[in-house]
């Protein structure tokens, strides 16, 4: 079943395992491995066919790129431009999309930074474009109606201790052993003068959608663990207490104040 | 989402329709999808894929074909349409149109692709030409007979696009208006025009299918002598990179609507420069 | 297990009745960085093929021996500080996870 080198011979008719075997060779040349197997099957009127290729090949890669530029704003803002569009042409040929829509594309590249030289010289790299990753996914997840804090309030204490909080489908919890929150927020666009970072603090970020808001936030380590909790199906006086235990001095009402505003969790159904 | 067709300039939201890249609106909701539903409201939707690959050898994705239908179920939209390409291969998406050679057996493919499709769907989808940056020395048929076939066999409509068929001929070598003259005038369903750029010179000159200019003219006066032959269709200009002032935009769809009422003569462009 | 429960619902009990003082609307200002930045243009499909520039460029030939450059970031890690002498005892990258929403 292998296609004959010389397109005189190959072509009257194409049987269909050979049009899989094109198609095969034509992905190795899009992504780059290598021409020469496709290049006896694809003719061009003038010119070198190679530079005919070329056209979908770049048109695969630089749109890949693309795509991971505006996912992982941040991500490039601290490498650089030049180095970015490398790791990710890198990261493009390596690992190419499984799914045809490309806002889905890209939730192996904080894995593949890690894997990488970078990875080990920018050690927080990886969880920032984590928490990319997480403000992407946040954006395009389902609708939920959010948790309605008074119902929440008419119920009695008992019942109020036993409700399972559950988390807004675009709730996202990404926890660091570095201050990604800071990266993230000292590499916004409005924020001329890159600071130094105290790369000493450890932070755990929440993103949640309001309304048709995406928050951004860096939450206390207490909190995390509340929140953390609810998505592990403690009820809320479960959650409460393992944040406790984490500092004694978590205060749930500020706590929840923020999560209803912030849409944290949704309603519950009856 | 951007490209609107038809109207004159006017009032600004007077579009006829409104085309989409179905791609776009997979999710699982969110603002991108609450703004789709917004459109809908108010315009008839065209929802055009990027992603099926009809020309896949393996058949298509039923993940895909269903998470397609869902959309369809929500938007209610008036054409679908896709693109005579492939562009996946053993699970791996290649996020381009890529070319297919026009074999019997290519052939048997894309029909086979193109019902499991109208299943899925429930209904007729439009079938594009693509842009072609190289041909097949394999291919037994020209582009606009495997069209044709494909009409024939499927029941699918088409949705001509006059760049691509003025790039791909400059860029392979064959005669535009012999292409235009064999696609079957009932089976168009809609048009799309867009300007491309070029690179290279001499024999390395190439047109690309960038959606970054405006129509050239050697497209209006294939689009001016194919609305002569068939009769008006929706058309839509496609504007996607480079994005110009809306009042360029709005002077091309105008050019565009006067040609498809019989208005305007071969050389159209000068309408553009309206609002 | 008990000791935990009665600290959960006397804590709760209050935290919750308080806030529904204050419990905002969804449209009210939430703390934090709210807005999209990038996420807007997130992701899209397009049927254009990327601009011709791109025919003749570096990007027909990535090149994965590498080169100089490719080893030097040069974005805003170096005003930031912490690269790699700054984490002379750097944290096991197991330390860090992302939890996500089953």
């Amino acid at each position: 079943m292998s296609l004959s080198a010389n397109p005189e011979t190959s072509a009257l008719e194409l049987p269909e395992l050979q049009l899989q075997e094109l198609q095969r060779r034509f992905r190795a040349s899009v992504l780059g491995e290598d021409d020469g197997p496709v290049l006896p099957l694809v003719a061009a009127a003038r010119g070198p066919v190679a530079a005919r290729i070329a056209v979908y090949r770049n048109t695969v890669q630089a749109s890949l790129t693309e795509v991971l530029a505006v996912a992982f704003p941040v991500t490039r803002r601290v490498v650089g431009e030049q180095f970015f569009a490398n790791l990710a042409g890198r990261f493009a040929t390596e690992t190419p999309p499984r799914l045809p829509q490309l806002s889905a594309y890209g939730g192996d590249f904080a894995a593949f930074i890690e894997r990488e030289d970078v990875g080990r010289r920018l050690p927080y790299l990886a969880d920032v474009a984590r928490l990319e990753w997480a403000r992407g996914e946040a954006y395009f997840a389902a609708d939920a109606k959010p948790l309605d804090a008074a119902r929440l309030a008419a119920l009695s204490p008992a019942e109020m201790e036993s409700t399972v909080f559950k988390w807004h489908p675009a709730t996202r919890l990404t926890t660091s052993a570095f201050p990604i929150y800071r990266i993230w927020e000292v590499n916004q666009l409005d924020v001329a003068d890159i600071p130094r970072v105290d790369m000493g603090l450890a932070q755990s970020v929440l993103v949640s959608r309001a309304g048709s808001r995406l928050v951004t936030r860096a939450v206390e380590p207490a909190d995390a663990a509340f929140v953390r909790a609810t998505a592990a199906g403690e009820n809320l006086a479960e959650a409460a207490s393992l944040a406790l235990a984490v500092d004694a001095a978590f205060d749930l009402q500020r706590a929840l104040g923020d999560h209803f505003i912030n849409g944290t969790y949704q309603d519950w159904e009856t | 989402m951007a490209s609107f067709a038809g109207d004159p300039p006017g009032a600004l939201p007077k579009a006829a329709w409104v085309e989409v890249h179905s791609e776009n609106f997979l999710c699982d909701g969110g603002v991108r999808l609450a703004m789709l539903d917004a459109v809908a409201a108010r315009y008839p939707v065209s929802c055009h894929g990027v992603g099926l690959s009809l020309g896949s050898a393996e058949g298509l994705d039923e993940q895909h074909l269903a998470r397609l239908s869902r959309l369809f179920n929500r938007v209610g939209p008036a054409l679908v349409s896709e693109h005579l390409s492939w562009s996946v291969t053993e699970g791996v998406y290649l996020n381009d149109l890529l070319p297919l050679p026009y074999t019997e057996a290519t052939l048997a493919t894309v029909c086979r692709n193109v019902m499991r499709a109208q299943d899925a769907f429930g209904r007729q989808i439009l079938v594009e030409n693509p842009s072609a940056y190289l041909s097949f020395p394999g291919s037994v048929m020209r582009e606009p007979e495997f069209l044709a076939r494909l009409a024939e066999r499927t029941g699918c409509g088409l949705l001509l696009d006059i760049n691509n068929v003025y790039v791909s001929a400059t860029n392979n070598a064959f005669d535009a208006e012999d292409y235009l003259d064999s696609i079957p005038a009932a089976a168009v369903g809609e048009i799309h025009l867009a300007g491309h750029s070029v690179t290279g010179e001499g024999i390395s000159r190439l047109l690309i299918d960038t959606h970054s200019a405006r129509v050239c003219d050697p497209v209006w006066a294939l689009f001016t002598a194919t609305i002569a032959r068939i009769g008006p269709r929706p058309t839509l200009i496609e504007w996607d990179l480079e994005i110009p002032e809306l009042s360029v935009l709005l002077g091309e769809a105008a050019a565009a609507q006067s040609i498809l009422d019989g208005k305007a003569q071969v050389n159209a462009p000068d309408a553009a420069h309206v609002a | 297990m008990i000791a935990t429960a009665v600290i959960g619902a006397a804590v709760v009990a209050g935290a919750v009745t308080m806030s529904m003082v204050k419990t905002p609307s969804m449209e009210t200002e939430a703390p934090g960085k709210e807005q999209c930045y990038g996420v807007a243009k997130a992701g899209e499909n397009g049927c254009a093929s990327a601009n011709g520039s791109h025919t003749c460029g570096g990007l027909a030939t990535i090149d994965k021996s590498g080169q100089e450059w490719m080893l030097v970031e040069t974005g805003t890690c170096l005003k930031m500080g912490g690269q790699m002498e700054a984490f002379e005892d750097p944290k096991p990258a197991e330390a860090a996870k992302a939890a996500r929403a089953g």
